[in-house]
Parts: structure tokens; C-alpha cells; sequence
């Protein structure tokens, strides 16, 4: 299952004429990278890329965060919180951080990093209870909104499965597999064994595409397909395959290529 | 059993989850009691956890822990409208050009930096070093952070300093040898780009193949 088949070219225009960024004195001001401190290898400070606009995080984000830090922190954890909010650019970012990445941040030690991990899978752990109150494909909304408490932050591409009992009901939220950038390993095979162990009915199949972009690729399709053939052999029903990318979502059943 | 919820905190039970919480609001001791019977009382961690305040309170719980459940709520809210942050577009010169003019306007430390970018050429981060360390250590550094960071694509910019912009031999040759072993990974150059004096070369435009 590819999202592209390869990376993309880098543009070249015919004729591009070599502009200079400034003509005149250059000024000692410091900038972004300036600041950045460059040490010897294996100690390098990672340079998060500057948000172009201004900060995406609202001030309850830093609150929360702050509340969070503050016990487990000697101060009021302000400080702590908006470093981090800065660095991942909003809370569900932070929650969802690599703990090496967390770690890197001042005021980040095992008992920051813990806490942000403990609340972060409690929350999961709850928003997957609120999709389980009511049939998975009652509301898009709500299935949509808990798609993106798991994915929003996940880097590499990710598949999961959404196993529903005869009602629609959510029996269990599992990752079938995980991959390098552009391609995750799929065997249908592993869904239906899976589906028939924890005596679901019907599947929902959920991937991301970390770039953002949920166009479908034509290896996308054409795995749902076997996985929906794969399924039918066990009168399994694929409902829907949804592909999750930034604040949009395709889903194969609406768009009507299942 | 933090070890474990820093490992895997998928496999952790959903009283130890309650457990952990309780710690964030008690004097640690032992918590595993007290997590099993909020479970009981509340049905599950959910219902333990979207419990009025109230009812906590009642259980001879401190408003700590009110306050942790609380708080945990909270943030589910928030990543229910998680979006991803928007990245920076680097796939083209006049984008790089764009993000690189703070840096070609101001003087800085001399540097050899990396920016890696993913398969849609958005920005995933940058490292850099000081530009005379030994090539093939630097080499090897960055394309551990490439993949680290599942970069499908990079473009090394050499900046800083007061001097006019020159490619060097040195460019041309790292830029072969990276081209060469980023190839092997799947991981295209873009480009090797040298700013300075508010001016920048590509080595692209200069003739280097891509």
C-alpha cells in the first residue's frame, strides 16, 4: 500500500535567475537558527521548522499542559509547558511526542515525560469508550474526531482495524501493522484470522497519510479489495476503509470505490 | 510500571491507567487498591474518569485527583480536533528561497545544515553541524537522523559567515558521495545550497546533476 510511489521531484523551472535574498549591509541580528547552538556530533539540537503564521495552540492548551507539569515539577510549569507547546505546536502534539523528542525539552525528565504519556493514553484509552457508546457508523463526525485523537501525530503511516459486533458496535480498536513512510504491509489473511478471534462481524480499515494528503492510491484500493475478498470468504463484510490525513478524511465507502 | 507505560502503554491495564493518575494526585503509596475500587464503582476507566467531581470527593479522594480526571477529559477534547501542524513546502526554489532569507540576511556561525523533507517535500526538521567536521562522520549522522525522522528527500544548505557565496570542490564532492549513499535509502538531494552575504549558489542551477 503505497501513499507515493516515489518522492516527489524537486521543481525546476525553465529559467530561474539567481535572485540575491538582500543587497546592502548585513545586520548582526540573531534569527531562528542563529540561536541554535551547534555542538559536536551526537549532541545536535534538532531545530523544530518555525511556524510560518502565528502559534496554532489556544491559551487553554498552555493551561492544561502547565496544570499537568506543575505536579510533577518543583515550579508552576508555565515555562516548561510553552517551550513544548512551541516545539509541537499544540497539546495533542505534545501528548503524542516520541519520549526521546519529549526529552530534549527542559523541565522534560522521566516524571514530565510519564505524565504526558499517562495522559495521553487515558485520554485515548476514553475517546476510544465514547466511540464504543454508539454504533461506529452512526456519525462521521464522531468517528472522525477519534480517528484523529489516534493519527493526527503519527509520522509514519499506520493501519489499523476497527472491529464492529453485529450492531455496529465498536468490539475493539487494534494496529495491524505499521510502516516505513510510503508503504505499510497489509495481509488480509491477518485481518479476517483477527476478525474471527474476536467474533466481529463487520471491519472498518483505517490508515493515515502522514503528509496530510488522504488521496487514495491505486495500492490503496486495490488492497481493500483483497482484504474485502479475503473477508467475504468468512462472511465478513468490509464496511468502509477510511484514510485519514490532515483535518480531511476520504472514505472509500462515500466516494463510492469499494 | 512507568517502564512499562513508557514502553507500551497499550498493554497496560486499565486500573494500572487509574493507578498512574492517582499518583499525580496523592503522596505516592500504594494506589492499586483505591484504582480497583473506582473501577468497580464507576463501571470502567471511562466512567472512573468522566465521574462528577462529587462523587470523587466522596470516596475520600483528594480534589487532586478530581482535578487529574479532569484534566485527562480535557485533553481528549483537544485531540479530537488534533490536526497536524502545516509544514513548510520546500519543493520548489522559491519556497526554500522564502525560508531561507532570514537566515542569507543575517550573519550567523558558519554552518552545514540539513533540511529534511518528507515525500510531499514538507519540512520535517533540520540539524546542523560546524562545516569542518569530517565529511564522512557528518555524512553518516544526518542520514541516521533522515531516517529517524522518515525524511524521503533533503536539501544541505552551507551558510554563514561574512563571505560571498562560492562552491567549493569540497560541495561538489560531499554532494556526490551523500547523492550516492542517500540513493541506497531511498532518499533523493535536492540540492546543495551555499548562502553568505546575503547572496546563495545552488549547485543545481550551477551545473551539479541531481
Amino acid at each position: 500500500m503505497q501513499e507515493v510511489a516515489v518522492p516527489e521531484r524537486f521543481e525546476q523551472p525553465a529559467e530561474q535567475p539567481r535572485r540575491s535574498f538582500y543587497a546592502g549591509p548585513q545586520a548582526p541580528a540573531a534569527t531562528g537558527f542563529s540561536e541554535a547552538p551547534l555542538r559536536g556530533l551526537g549532541a545536535l539540537l534538532p531545530v523544530e521548522p518555525a511556524a510560518s503564521s502565528s502559534p496554532s495552540f489556544e491559551p487553554a492548551e498552555g493551561r492544561l499542559l502547565a496544570r499537568l507539569l506543575c505536579t510533577v515539577l518543583p515550579s508552576d510549569g508555565r515555562r516548561e509547558a510553552l517551550t513544548a507547546l512551541r516545539r509541537f505546536g499544540s497539546l495533542a502534539g505534545v501528548l503524542a511526542a516520541p519520549e526521546a523528542e519529549l526529552r530534549t525539552l527542559p523541565g522534560f525528565g522521566t516524571h514530565s515525560v510519564a505524565a504526558v504519556k499517562l495522559v495521553h493514553e487515558a485520554a485515548l484509552r476514553l475517546a476510544r469508550a465514547t466511540l464504543a457508546e454508539t454504533p461506529v457508523l452512526d456519525s462521521r463526525e464522531r468517528l472522525y474526531a477519534y480517528l484523529s485523537a489516534v493519527l493526527a501525530h503519527e509520522r509514519i503511516e499506520q493501519f489499523r482495524i476497527l472491529f464492529l459486533d453485529e450492531a455496529g458496535m465498536l468490539r475493539a480498536d487494534e494496529v495491524q501493522g505499521v510502516g516505513t513512510v510510503n508503504h505499510t504491509p497489509v495481509y488480509p489473511r491477518e485481518v479476517v484470522r483477527r476478525a474471527l478471534e474476536l467474533g466481529a462481524s463487520a471491519v472498518v480499515l483505517v490508515h493515515n497519510h502522514p503528509s496530510g494528503d488522504p488521496t487514495p492510491s491505486r495500492d490503496d484500493l486495490d488492497m481493500t479489495a483483497s482484504v474485502q475478498e479475503a473477508a467475504r470468504a468468512l462472511s465478513i463484510i468490509v464496511r468502509d476503509h477510511v484514510i485519514v490525513g490532515a483535518g480531511r478524511w476520504v472514505s472509500l465507502a462515500d466516494a463510492g470505490l469499494m | 510500571m512507568r517502564a512499562r507505560l513508557l514502553a507500551r502503554p497499550e498493554a497496560l491495564a486499565d486500573y494500572e491507567i487509574v493507578e498512574m493518575l492517582l499518583f499525580l494526585g496523592i503522596a505516592r503509596r500504594d494506589t492499586k487498591p483505591q484504582a480497583k475500587a473506582l473501577i468497580n464503582r464507576f463501571g470502567s476507566l471511562a466512567g472512573a474518569l468522566q465521574a462528577p467531581p462529587a462523587d470523587l470527593l466522596d470516596s475520600s479522594l483528594p480534589q487532586a485527583v478530581a482535578d487529574a480526571f479532569a484534566l485527562v477529559c480535557e485533553a481528549a477534547g483537544h485531540m479530537a480536533k488534533a490536526r497536524p501542524r502545516d509544514r513548510p513546502r520546500l519543493g520548489d526554489w522559491a519556497a526554500l528561497e522564502e525560508y531561507l532569507d532570514p537566515r542569507a540576511r543575517a550573519w550567523q556561525p558558519p554552518s552545514l545544515a540539513v533540511l529534511l523533507l518528507d515525500s510531499r517535500n514538507q519540512l520535517l526538521a533540520e540539524h546542523a553541524w560546524p562545516p569542518d567536521l569530517h565529511w564522512p562522520e557528518v555524512q553518516r549522522d544526518l542520514l541516521r537522523e533522515a531516517l529517524t525522522r522518515h525524511a524521503g528527500a533533503l536539501v544541505m544548505v552551507r551558510s554563514g559567515g561574512a563571505a560571498a557565496p562560492v562552491l567549493r570542490e569540497e560541495d561538489r564532492a560531499r554532494h556526490e558521495a551523500l547523492k550516492r549513499a542517500a540513493g541506497t535509502l531511498s532518499i533523493l538531494v535536492h540540492d546543495w545550497l551555499v548562502l553568505g552575504a546575503g547572496d546563495w549558489i545552488s549547485l543545481r542551477q550551477a551545473g551539479g546533476r541531481a
